[in-house]
């Protein structure tokens, strides 16, 4: 898989670090900026409530 | 030959779904902590500017969150009644724990939804008053929005939370904590885990998740008040100062 897109990048061995060290850069802005925001709410992670003696669950 | 690379593709999957999970939880504590944090700083030096006035200046807080001179509360600080009914997202006041760090300190709001928790501490609706004889029932996240209560397994008896409100301030004593299902809702009891019983006492009860990062269980600390000091008594010193220098 990363052997493969190794081998389709252009230039030399320099310029194919540059070019996946961009790569990887581009992919952690994508994260952080528009996949985990999106997927954070969808998660089950940290609910830090009970449910309300009301019976009204949060 | 096939095999072999169908085993190493699988391999590059798993070490990139690794990967992968290592970034959102930096992304969730760090990033979106540092962010939220920052803006809960914020919104406890407006409060505090909207309940003790301008130039006051309260210990243990420290100069970062101290208002300065000359500025106005932000708007979307609406400070809840005395008494009466509350509305959600209404201001009820400050959260210090000093074991946290010395200048711990988180807003509180009214209700508990998503929304709210996501700006600090959650106040469950019908649950007693700053104070009160019963239960505060308070809730915040251990991970994610600011991060409030990542620590609150460090919270020992004899540790105190102070409550700080328009009228003054309430400190409260750690007595104990329990880990409950989701479902525990005996925890916000007027008394403690004895739902129906006649509270003769004032407690707080703190919920947050348990273990961090899921929603398996709550992780819940009681404590019960020591003293309410009055605006006008001084704010209680000697409750805020941080205990073994963290």
């Amino acid at each position: 898989m990363y052997a493969a897109l190794w081998r389709r990048l252009p230039g030399g061995r320099w310029a194919r670090t540059g070019q996946c060290v961009l790569l990887a850069a581009l992919a952690v802005v994508l994260l952080y900026g528009v996949v985990f925001p999106w997927l954070a709410p969808h998660l089950p992670i940290d609910d830090a409530t009970l449910p309300q003696p009301s019976g009204a669950t949060p | 030959m096939r095999l072999r690379s169908i085993i190493g593709v699988t391999g590059e999957l798993l070490v990139t779904a690794g990967i992968l999970v290592l970034l959102f939880v930096g992304w969730l504590v760090g990033w979106r902590g540092a962010v939220d944090s920052r803006a809960q700083a914020a919104a406890v030096a407006d409060i505090e500017l909207a309940i003790a006035g301008p130039g006051a200046s309260v210990p243990g807080t420290g100069s970062a969150s101290a208002p300065g001179p000359g500025s106005a509360p932000s708007p979307d600080i609406v400070l809840a009644p005395p008494s009466g009914p509350l509305t959600d997202g209404q201001v009820l006041g400050v959260l210090r724990i000093p074991r946290l760090g010395a200048d711990w300190a988180k807003p509180i709001y009214e209700g508990v939804g998503a929304p709210i928790l996501a700006k600090g501490i959650g106040h469950y609706p019908d649950t007693a008053r700053t104070g009160e004889i019963g239960n505060l029932g308070l809730a915040g996240h251990r991970a994610g929005s600011g991060n409030p209560l990542l620590h609150i397994d460090d919270l020992v008896p004899g540790d105190a939370i102070v409550v700080e409100t328009r009228e003054g301030w309430s400190v409260y004593r750690v007595v104990r904590h329990t880990i409950v299902p989701p479902t525990g809702v005996q925890v916000l009891a007027p008394v403690p885990e004895r739902p129906g019983a006649k509270p003769t006492e004032a407690w707080l009860t703190l919920t947050s998740c348990d273990p961090p990062f899921t929603a398996k269980a709550r992780y819940v600390v009681f404590a019960r008040l020591e003293q309410t000091r009055l605006r006008a008594e001084g704010a209680p010193v000697a409750a805020l100062a941080a205990p073994g220098g963290r």
